[in-house]
C-alpha cells in the first residue's frame, strides 16, 4: 500500500526528453513505498515505455495509448485509475519528467497536509534552470545552477527553508480525497489539450468545498525539487486555441467572477498581511469564547467590576485614545461614545444577555446597527430579522468550541470570524464573501441534517430562511411551504405567523407579486396589515408594480430590498413609503446624499428637530441634542422622554467607566 | 386583482361527494341546500343508479364530476378531487357537506353573516345524529358529535396550501391546513341524516364498517359495535325559537 501515489504524463519527442525522463526516474527511486502512474502520450511505444521503466526500482502502472489528448485528459485518466485501483492512497501528486527529487521530498508536503485538514493541495517549492526559486524568489537568479544531477539534488537540500508561504507550482500534491470530491479535472469543461487546467483545479477546491475567501494555495518550502521548466509543450501549434477552449470552459463552470477569484488566488500581496493595528472595544466582553482576536493591539474599555480577564487588553479611558481602525461594540448605550473615536470601521456584537435592559435600548440598538459596517448577533432568529434589515449581519453562536481542534488553530468561531474581518475589513466585498460562505455552510450542514430527519420543522424551516438570504427564492418558498405544512401536520398552529411572512416574501422575489399579494392578504387580519393589503391591492391595481413590491417588501421586514428597489426604480413615488424606509433605517444617521436630503425636508417640522436631535446625540453633541430635544417637546410634550434617554444612557455609562 | 376576503357580496360553493344516493336524503338535501348557497359542485363516486340524473336536476349544481371507478376505499383522494374541481371555479366560501346532512330551517341569513366579514376563514357547526328518525337524535358516550364543533365552511384563499390527512376512511372533509388560520364557532346547528334510517340500515352500515376497518385503524371498535345498541340513548330535536 503507498500512502503516496504519483502521475506523470510522458512525452518523448527526442532523445532530450529521455535523457531528463531517465535522470528524473533514477532521483524518484529515492523516495520510497512510492507508486506511479504513467500516461503514455507518445514518442515510446507502450512497450519502450515499459522497458525504460524497468531499469528503475518503482513500482507503476502505464496508461495510455501514446496520443497525445492534452493534459486534462490524461491527468485525469491517471486520477481516476487511482481511485479505482488505489482508493487507500492518502495523497496524490502531479509530477513532470522534466524534474529532480530529493529523497523523501513528499514527507514535508505529508505532514503538511496532515496538519492542515482544510487545505486540499501544497506545493514544494522549486529551484529552475535558471536558479530562481519558486515561488518566492521568481524573477531573481539567486544560485548558480550546476548541471549535474546530483549536485542539483544537494543542492536543494541546502535550500529548505522552515516556512509556509502561499502560491502554486507543479509538482503539486493533492489530498486524495478532496481531489475526488472535487472531481478532478473535469472533461466536459476542460476540453482544449492545454492551459487553465491547474486554475480550474484551484477554483473547484475553492468552490466546492467552501474555503475562506482569502483562501490561497501553499508552498512548504521545507520540501524543494527542481523543476527544469523546459516548457517542453510550449512549441505546438495552436497553442493559444487550445488554452482558450480551456478558458471557455473554466468561465462556463464558475462564471466570470471566476476572472477576478484567479487573479485575488494567485496574488502574493496577500491582503491578510495587514491586519487592523488597533481594536477598541466599547462596553463590557461578557462572552467568554471571544477574546477578539489574534492580531488586534486592542485597547478595552470595560464597564463592570470584573478585573479583565484577557491577556492584551488595557483599561483605558475613551478621551485619551487616538483614532482606532476598527470599534467593537458591545453594549448599544456605547453608540452615542463611539463617535468621539471617529473608527473606520465599526462592528456591534451585542449579548443576548442585553437585552435585559429593555427600556431605550431598542432605540440605540437601532441606531448603532444603522452605523455598523458588521453586525455580529449570536441568535439565529435575529440573525435572519437584522439580515433582512442591514449589509454584513453574522450569526456566530457562542460556543468555546474551537473552530478546527488543532494545536495550528485554537480559535473560536467567533474569533476565527474577528480575525477574518480584521484582515479584510476595507474590502467590502471580501466581507460579504466571508458572509456568503457562511451561509452555504448553514445550507449544506441543514441540507444534510434533513436527510436523517425528513420532518423536522425547525431544520426546514432554517434551512429555507437561509435559501432566502442566499437568493435561492423558489428552493426558499418550496421549503417554507414545507415547514408551514409540518407545522401544521404536527398541530403546532403558529406556522402561519412563522412562515408566510416568508413565503409571501420569497413569492416577491421571484416576481410572483399576485402570488404574493395574496400571501399577504391571508396574513393581513390586523388592522394595520389590512390598511397596508388594501394599499398593496391598490397599487397593483393601478399598474404600480414596483411600488407594491417595494411596499410589500418593507412591511414584511425586507428593508435592506426595499430600500434598494426605491433607490433603483423612479417609479416608486409614494412619499410615504419612502419616509418610513427612511426613518426605519435611520439614514438620517448616515452621511447626507441629495436624496436622503430631499426626503429629510418633506418631513413635518416636529419630526425635524426630533431627528436633528437624534444625529446631534449620535454625533456625541450631548448640548445641541438636548436644545433639539427641548424644541420638539414645546410641540408634544411626549418628545421629553427622548432627554430621559439620553440621561439614562449617560448615566449608564458614567457608572461603567 | 381582488382581496382574499370580502366584507360583502360573498359567493357560496357547497361541495359534495355523492354514491347511490338516489333512495336516500340527497333530493332533500340539494333542495334545502339551494336556499343557502349560490351554486354547488358535486363529485359522483361511480354510482350505479339515478344520483348523478338527481343531482344535474337543480340548477345551483354547476358541476357533477363522474368518477369512472370508486374511490370509496381512498377516502382522501376523493376529498382532495372534490377540493381540487370547486377550486378551480374560484369560489369565495366553500361548504363541505354530505348527501346525508342538512342546516336547521331558516339559517339563510345566519350564512350569510358569517362569510361576510374578514375576521375569520372557517366556520364549524355542531352536528347532531338522528337516530332511527328525523325526529330524535342520539347522545351518549360514543355519539356525542354535537358537544363539539366541526369545520364546515371555510373561505378559500388562493394559493392557500391544502392537505388531507391520507386516510382511507373518515377523512376531515376540509383540508387539515385550515387549521393553522382563524375561525369561528357558529351555533347554527346540523341534522345527520346517516343514522336516521330504520334498524336494518344501521346494521347494513355497522358491516360495511367492520369490513373496511376491522382493525379499527381509522375509527373507534367500540363505537362500531355501539351501532347496535338496541336501547340507545335518545334526545328529542327541538326546533329553535
Amino acid at each position: 500500500m503507498s500512502k503516496v501515489v504519483h502521475t506523470m504524463l510522458v512525452l518523448i519527442q527526442d532523445h532530450h526528453d529521455l535523457l531528463m525522463l531517465q535522470q528524473c526516474l533514477a532521483s524518484l527511486t529515492k523516495t520510497k513505498n512510492s507508486f506511479c502512474v504513467f500516461f503514455n502520450q507518445g514518442g515510446l511505444s507502450k512497450d519502450a515505455l515499459h522497458q525504460e521503466l524497468q531499469k528503475f526500482d518503482l513500482s507503476y502502472v502505464i496508461l495510455g495509448d501514446g496520443e497525445n489528448k492534452g493534459i486534462p485528459f490524461a491527468r485525469q485518466k491517471c486520477f481516476e485509475y487511482i481511485w479505482e485501483h488505489r482508493s487507500d492512497c492518502t495523497f496524490i501528486t502531479e509530477i513532470h519528467p522534466d524534474m529532480l527529487f530529493p529523497s523523501n521530498w513528499t514527507e514535508p508536503l505529508c505532514k503538511f497536509l496532515e496538519q492542515n485538514s482544510k487545505e486540499p493541495c501544497v506545493s514544494p517549492g522549486i529551484l529552475t534552470a535558471s536558479g530562481e526559486w519558486h515561488p518566492h524568489q521568481k524573477g531573481t537568479s539567486v544560485v548558480d545552477m550546476p548541471s549535474v544531477p546530483n549536485e542539483i539534488i544537494s543542492l536543494l537540500k541546502w535550500l529548505q527553508l522552515p516556512k509556509i508561504t502561499e502560491g502554486f507550482v507543479h509538482p503539486v500534491m493533492h489530498r486524495a480525497d478532496l481531489l475526488q470530491q472535487v472531481g478532478g479535472y473535469d472533461l466536459n469543461h476542460l476540453k482544449g489539450k492545454q492551459g487553465y487546467e491547474d486554475d480550474y483545479l484551484l477554483l473547484s477546491y475553492f468552490r466546492e468545498l467552501d474555503l475562506p475567501y482569502n483562501w490561497k494555495p501553499k508552498v512548504n518550502l521545507q520540501s524543494m525539487v527542481y523543476h527544469k521548466t523546459m516548457a517542453q509543450r510550449m512549441h505546438f501549434t495552436d497553442i493559444e486555441h487550445e488554452a482558450n477552449v480551456n478558458l471557455t470552459g473554466l468561465i462556463q463552470r464558475f462564471g466570470k467572477q471566476a476572472v477576478d477569484e484567479l487573479n485575488r488566488i494567485h496574488q502574493t500581496e496577500l491582503i491578510r498581511s495587514k491586519p487592523a493595528k488597533k481594536v477598541v472595544v466599547l462596553g463590557e466582553n461578557t462572552d467568554e469564547t471571544c477574546e477578539f482576536g489574534q492580531h488586534a493591539v486592542a485597547v478595552i474599555i470595560e464597564t463592570g467590576e470584573e478585573p479583565l480577564k484577557h491577556q492584551g487588553f488595557q483599561k483605558r479611558d475613551l478621551h485619551t485614545l487616538s483614532k482606532p481602525e476598527i470599534t467593537i461594540v458591545t453594549h448599544p448605550f456605547w453608540v452615542t461614545k463611539h463617535s468621539e473615536l471617529k473608527p473606520s470601521f465599526l462592528i456591534s456584537m451585542l449579548n443576548d444577555a442585553n437585552d435585559q435592559i429593555p427600556r431605550y435600548f431598542q432605540f440605540y440598538k437601532e441606531c448603532l446597527y444603522a452605523l455598523s459596517n458588521v453586525i455580529i448577533v449570536n441568535n439565529e432568529e435575529d440573525f435572519f430579522l437584522q439580515s433582512l434589515r442591514y449589509d454584513s449581519v453574522f450569526f456566530i453562536q457562542s460556543t468555546r468550541n474551537p473552530v478546527q481542534n488543532t494545536s495550528l488553530y485554537p480559535f473560536s468561531e467567533k474569533e476565527e470570524l474577528l480575525n477574518e474581518l480584521f484582515s479584510c475589513y476595507k474590502h467590502k466585498e471580501c466581507i460579504q464573501h466571508i458572509r456568503q460562505q457562511q451561509i452555504h455552510r448553514k445550507i449544506t450542514v441543514l441540507k444534510r441534517q434533513l436527510k436523517w430527519d425528513v420532518h423536522n420543522e425547525h431544520i426546514i424551516g432554517t434551512l429555507a430562511k437561509y435559501l432566502y438570504l442566499n437568493g435561492d427564492f423558489q428552493e426558499a418558498e418550496k421549503y417554507f411551504f414545507e415547514a408551514f405544512a409540518r407545522n401544521v401536520a404536527f398541530q403546532r398552529d403558529d406556522g402561519l405567523l412563522k412562515y408566510y411572512p416568508w413565503i409571501s416574501l420569497s413569492q416577491c422575489r421571484q416576481y410572483k407579486l399576485v402570488e404574493a399579494i395574496n400571501s399577504f392578504g391571508i396574513l393581513a387580519v390586523t388592522d394595520e396589515n389590512k390598511q397596508i393589503y388594501e394599499c398593496l391591492l391598490n397599487e397593483y391595481n393601478a399598474g404600480r408594480f414596483g411600488t407594491a413590491i417595494a411596499m410589500l417588501m418593507f412591511a414584511l421586514g425586507d428593508w435592506l430590498y426595499a430600500d434598494q428597489l426605491v433607490r433603483e426604480d423612479s417609479t416608486i413615488q409614494s412619499m410615504d413609503l419612502i419616509r418610513n424606509i427612511y426613518l426605519k433605517m435611520k439614514h438620517y444617521l448616515k452621511p447626507a446624499t441629495d436624496s436622503s436630503l430631499s426626503v429629510f425636508y418633506q418631513l413635518n417640522h416636529l419630526d425635524q428637530i426630533k431627528l436633528k436631535g437624534e444625529i446631534e446625540e449620535l454625533q456625541g453633541e450631548k448640548h445641541r441634542a438636548i436644545h433639539y430635544y427641548l424644541q420638539t417637546a414645546c410641540i408634544d410634550e411626549l418628545q421629553l422622554d427622548a432627554v430621559v434617554r439620553m440621561q439614562t444612557a449617560e448615566s449608564y455609562l458614567k457608572s461603567s467607566t | 386583482m381582488r382581496p382574499v376576503r370580502k366584507k360583502e357580496g360573498n359567493r357560496l360553493t357547497a361541495i359534495m361527494q355523492v354514491r347511490n344516493e338516489e333512495n336516500r336524503f340527497l333530493e332533500k338535501v340539494l333542495q334545502s341546500l339551494t336556499d343557502v348557497v349560490d351554486d354547488m359542485v358535486i363529485v359522483d363516486d361511480n354510482s350505479t343508479d339515478r344520483t348523478v340524473e338527481l343531482c344535474k336536476s337543480f340548477s345551483k349544481v354547476k358541476e357533477v364530476v363522474e368518477l369512472k371507478e370508486s374511490s370509496f376505499h381512498e377516502e382522501w383522494v376523493l376529498r382532495s378531487r372534490l377540493w381540487k374541481e370547486v377550486c378551480k371555479y374560484e369560489p369565495d366560501w366553500i361548504l363541505s357537506i354530505d348527501a346525508d346532512e342538512m342546516f336547521e330551517e331558516n339559517v339563510q341569513e345566519e350564512i350569510r353573516s358569517l362569510i361576510n366579514q374578514d375576521q375569520f376563514d372557517w366556520v364549524a357547526f355542531r352536528m347532531y345524529d338522528f337516530w332511527g328518525s328525523t325526529t330524535h337524535y342520539r347522545e351518549d358516550e360514543h355519539w356525542n358529535l354535537h358537544k363539539r364543533h366541526s369545520k364546515m365552511l371555510v373561505r378559500h384563499l388562493p394559493g392557500f396550501p391544502y392537505y388531507y390527512l391520507q386516510q382511507e376512511h373518515h377523512v376531515h372533509r376540509i383540508p387539515f391546513s385550515y387549521n393553522a388560520l382563524w375561525g369561528s364557532l357558529s351555533d347554527v346547528r346540523v341534522k345527520h341524516f346517516g343514522w336516521a334510517g330504520s334498524m336494518d340500515e344501521r346494521r347494513k352500515k355497522y358491516e360495511r364498517y367492520k369490513q373496511i376497518d376491522p382493525e379499527g385503524k381509522w375509527g373507534s371498535l367500540v363505537q362500531y359495535e355501539s351501532i347496535l345498541d338496541p336501547n340507545p340513548n335518545l334526545v328529542e330535536w327541538r326546533n329553535r325559537e
